[in-house]
């Protein structure tokens, strides 16, 4: 067992900020990607957190990310806007990308931006969030290197195309539903790789395209089911067509993974903002969003089921706690940012 | 609550007429103009009931959606008025008071002005609160695509799912559908509900006489049930477990809470309850592709996503590969050119709510 050690968000953010400076990050881009980790980190998503900051430095060492990006859009109406990420990191374009869309939103009342040549996006929940934190509801999109066959087929075609939808609310946490298009996402298949655990019908294909209860095998082959089958198949294409197609440049088989380190990763992204005064009173939309969580959370359990929870609800209570007692941070990964300072000859910030 | 499903069809092995398209459209717009809809929003709705016909979809179809929309407004629950006040805009967005319109109405005069806004904007989102159910989603997205634009329809309806983990219906199947142009192709349309399995796919199944495959629906009480004719008083499973649910829930958002209507969530009613307005929300949207890479662009590029889709192996025992709305488009032009086989008892329907317009049979079989 690794051991953690408990570290204040301030703590993440003091570690990260000056080592993104280092490798190369222009000072506001640097702070858009530490403030992306330390959201990560306190929602109990540490495979979006400070671990990124090894994979930019490779990856921008080794040419398959850019760190010098001018973000302003190509193209731009009232309502939208077309960014090129030049290969700059996913969490900055996708960031930028809600703060244009939600600005346009404020004048407007909706905005969509569509970004293309992004490196990977990383976890998708934060983008609506930054939309969230303005009062707006927010959507974002992402494709993703070819993950899924399409529905009925066995090639490798679709990314598991994550997309993310939050809502701001008054008495509740913010709602952030996060969801890729597979059946299982990436981390739950190596989780159950790991734990020896079988597959449930419908998640993967093995590497002679059948269908694979066996975890090890699903993640040799890599060819992931949609989630409900068709329905999620057909979302997949969809979410192909707002961010690859749209955005104009690669699409399915031309996106690259991010263990690819000298290759531009080509990600595009669809973002959203909408403004509920466009639509109702601001004090209306949120009281209608709170009731509706009333509404689940007093909705009976099933047997064995303690309560019913909204999406991003366990996330939001490991951020509650983690706020309070800090974030478990492994200490081994700990040493290795400090060797990193030491490489960057930055003093240890705490 | 008096729930009055689809009438038993299970009997197997249907007697079939065939009807023109152009011939049941124009029955539709008929008997709906003699209960007083206004003749362009008749024609409208007509098309939108023949379009999910062509597509055999015949839960969504004339057949169901005639009777349903006359019996509707005979008993108040549905206002035959296309006069849909507009609330609030802006360059980019628009409120529309549904005023119990009927939902295919609103949901065509959305898209429309949607697209007028997209024109300009760029892209333009609508919501109109309180109409009835606007049936099949697909039919919106198509109006956007016929002006080049990629369009998006979502409705919210009334509760059939609980969340994941619960035991109590809160949320509605919640239709959604996208469209992109095309080329050389038909366009890529999307059309889906959130459960594993659409209402209306429920209601075919019962009509062939067939149970439902395990895992999609269950009773009241939470027991699984293969049994197609109980959907409405039973638990519906959301699409791909909690991922379905929570799509379910932001689409909510989207259409019942954003619109802000009399109704969300669980106070949305069944379409099968006449006199009571239904307060459905609806959420359409509109891009124009013309202000980022452009309608040709975009349509080169859909058919190249098309054709990579077709080229790709298919599966032991899979045809081809079919992009969303494919097959739909292809049995639709059939139809267009040999005319739409309905069932004898469907036929009997339409002649029962059209008394007095007269529906033609190309031929019976």
């Amino acid at each position: 067992m690794n051991p953690t050690v408990r570290v204040s968000a301030e703590q993440v953010r003091s570690m990260a900020l000056p080592l993104l400076r280092a490798i190369g990050m222009p000072p506001e881009d640097a702070a858009i990607t530490a403030d992306a980790m330390v959201w990560n980190e306190l929602r109990g998503a540490p495979g979006h957190g400070l671990g990124r900051i090894f994979q930019i430095l490779e990856r921008s060492r080794a040419g398959g990310l850019n760190l010098a990006v001018d973000w302003t859009p190509l193209r731009e109406t009232s309502g939208t806007a077309l960014l090129d990420a030049c290969d700059g990191w996913g969490v900055v374009a996708g960031t930028r990308a809600m703060g244009i869309a939600v600005g346009k939103a404020r004048d407007a009342g909706v905005g969509a931006v569509v970004v293309r040549n992004s490196d990977v996006t990383s976890a998708m929940g934060y983008y609506p969030y930054v939309a969230v934190m303005a009062g707006m509801v927010g959507l974002a999109i992402t494709n993703s290197v070819p993950l899924m066959p399409p529905w009925g087929g066995t090639e490798v075609l679709l990314g598991n195309q994550a997309f993310a939808i939050g809502a701001p609310t008054r008495d509740h946490p913010p709602l952030i539903f996060d969801s890729s298009s597979s059946a299982y996402n990436m981390g739950k298949m190596r989780s159950a790789a790991a734990h020896g655990e079988k597959l449930p019908p419908g998640v993967a294909l093995d590497d002679t395209g059948e269908e694979t209860d066996d975890a090890a095998a699903a993640l040799e082959a890599l060819r992931l089911l949609p989630m409900g089958g068709h329905r999620g198949g057909g979302l997949a294409i969809m979410w192909e067509v707002l961010t690859g197609i749209l955005a104009g440049r690669r699409s399915t088989t031309e996106v690259v993974g991010m263990q690819e380190l000298d290759r531009t990763a080509g990600v595009s992204l669809y973002v959203q903002a909408v403004d509920p005064k466009a639509f109702l009173s601001y004090e209306e939309f949120l009281a209608r969003v709170d009731r509706l969580i009333d509404q689940i959370h007093s909705n009976p359990p099933r047997s064995g089921v303690d309560r019913v929870r909204v999406p991003g609800e366990s996330k939001a209570g490991f951020e509650s706690e983690y706020r309070a007692r800090g974030v478990p941070v492994p200490a081994d990964l700990l040493e290795r940012l400090r060797a990193l300072c030491g490489d960057f000859g930055l003093a240890w910030p705490w | 609550m008096a729930v009055v499903s689809t009438r038993d069809r299970s009997s197997a092995a249907q007697e079939t007429g065939i009807v023109e398209a152009s011939d049941l459209r124009a029955f539709t717009a008929a008997v709906l103009a003699a209960h007083g809809m206004p003749a362009a929003d008749a024609t409208l709705t007509a098309d939108a009931m023949v379009w999910a016909d062509l597509r055999g979809r015949y839960a969504h179809g004339a057949s169901s959606k005639l009777p349903q929309c006359v019996a509707r407004i005979r008993a108040g629950g549905t206002s035959p008025s296309g006069n849909l006040p507009v609330l609030g805009e802006t360059g980019a967005t628009f409120v529309l008071d549904g005023r119990n319109a009927w939902g295919q109405v609103a949901a065509s005069r959305a898209m429309m002005r949607a697209v007028a806004k997209a024109r300009s904007a760029g892209f333009a989102v609508g919501v109109v609160r309180d109409c009835s159910s606007a049936a099949a989603m697909g039919y919106y997205p198509l109006l956007a695509v016929a002006e080049g634009m990629i369009g998006m329809a979502f409705t919210n309806g009334p509760p059939l799912i609980p969340p994941t983990g619960g035991t109590t219906k809160l949320l509605g199947n919640q239709a959604h559908a996208i469209g992109c142009p095309a080329d050389r192709h038909y366009p890529i349309v999307y059309d889906a509900a959130t459960t594993a399995m659409s209402t209306s796919e429920m209601d075919l199944v019962h009509d062939r006489g067939e149970l439902l495959p395990p895992g999609v629906l269950f009773t009241a009480d939470g027991r699984p049930t293969r049994d197609p004719s109980i959907w409405v008083d039973g638990l519906l499973a959301p699409a791909g477990g909690h991922r379905g649910y929570g799509l379910s829930l932001m689409l909510e958002i989207l259409t019942g809470v954003l619109a802000g209507g009399a109704r969300f969530a669980p106070d949305v009613g069944h379409p099968f309850l006449g006199g009571e307005p239904q307060g459905v929300a609806l959420f359409v949207a509109a891009i124009d592709p013309e202000h980022s890479i452009g309608h040709e662009e975009l349509t080169r590029r859909a058919d190249a996503l098309i054709e990579r889709l077709h080229a790709s192996e298919a599966a032991p025992g899979t045809e081809r590969i079919y992009v969303p709305g494919e097959r739909s488009f292809i049995l639709a032009e059939q139809r267009e050119r040999d005319g739409i086989p309905m069932p004898t008892e469907r036929l009997e329907d339409l002649r029962r709510v059209g008394s007095g317009v007269d529906l033609t049979l190309v031929a019976s079989c």
